[in-house]
């Protein structure tokens, strides 16, 4: 299996069969999965099969009904290392209630996120780092967040402090 | 490569924008999707994205940029930093007025290294939702997706 095949595994399970995603990782205590801030290990760090089943659970949901809204993530880029690989994937979400607490209302939401994977001796997922590009989500959510190309010639830095 | 590198690389982002330009191959590629910066390949534009990161001016808003390593996975061709991140006394960050309200984050970059170890591939990601909530952004809340009963245990 190839790198960009095993990132397609990986995210095909994930959003499809988490008992064979969940097969794809280390033994409990062996692996940890952040998709976010660690605030706290208690919530943010998964560890275990049971927390690993609960916490991505809506990752493959599919009914389209009960607001959890079914996910779509396509895998794009595998850069191969010495036991690890990053994944860059796109991300979508329909039928989603709330984003963050804010209002979906109905909206397609669309970004692309980036996995780090490590490997133990047998192939196993020892460590999972995970981080959606969360801003074009908040943008098309109507929130007034700007990311000007301010390394272009000519961009005058004042204007990062006017709004 | 290693943590003592990711340190250097860190530091060179509060020194300047040449230091940090070093550090990356001639032929390189950076990218830091969250900012919207895909596929920068000119050291002029590198550099130019550097300079807010190397701000020591704490009076025009655009803050000091703290950066503090988390750790480093991988080996000395290609790996993971993870890192925190403060921006200090900023007064407008992401198009947000965040005048007097504290927040940090958490980001990772997966670097590629050439023979001389010298940065060819760089993706740098950071959760925006944690800055968002800790700046109180109003309607924000943390978990991304809520808890549903129609998912037994969902977070």
């Amino acid at each position: 299996m190839t790198s960009i095949d095993f990132a397609r595994t990986w995210a095909d399970t994930r959003q499809n069969d988490l008992e064979a995603h969940a097969a794809l990782y280390a033994a409990d205590e062996r692996f940890t999965i952040e998709e976010r801030m660690v605030d706290d290990h208690l919530g943010d760090t998964i560890s275990d099969r049971a927390d690993l089943l609960a916490q991505l659970a809506p990752y493959a949901n599919k009914d389209r009904d009960n607001g959890l809204g079914v996910q779509t993530i396509t895998v794009t880029e595998a850069f191969a290392g010495n036991g690890h690989l990053m994944i860059h994937w796109d991300w979508s979400v329909e039928g989603l209630e709330t984003f963050h607490g804010l209002p979906v209302e109905g909206r397609t939401l669309t970004s692309k996120g980036s996995t780090f994977l490590q490997f133990d001796d047998a192939g196993k997922i020892t460590l999972e780092s995970t981080i959606l590009n969360e801003n074009p989500v908040f943008q098309q959510l109507g929130l007034p967040i700007i990311t000007p190309h301010y390394w272009e010639e000519g961009f005058d830095p004042a204007s990062l402090t006017a709004a | 490569m290693d943590y003592a590198f990711a340190v250097k690389w860190l530091k060179a982002f509060r020194h300047s924008a040449e230091a940090i330009c070093e550090l990356y191959a001639d032929d390189f590629v950076f990218e830091d999707p969250i900012l919207d910066q895909y596929q920068i390949r000119d050291k002029g534009d590198l550099g130019r994205i550097f300079v807010l990161y190397a701000n020591k001016d704490r009076e025009n808003g655009l803050g000091v940029h703290n950066f503090r390593i988390r750790g480093y996975e991988g080996d000395r061709r290609s790996g993971l930093i993870r890192w925190e991140w403060t921006p200090e006394d900023a007064g407008n960050f992401i198009g947000l007025d965040v005048t007097n309200k504290p927040f940090f984050t958490q980001g990772h970059t997966f670097h590629v290294y050439d023979e001389q170890g010298r940065i060819t591939r760089e993706s740098s990601w950071w959760d925006v939702g944690a800055i968002l909530t800790a700046i109180g952004q109003p309607g924000i809340e943390k978990a991304r997706i809520p808890a549903k009963s129609a998912v037994a245990g969902a977070a």
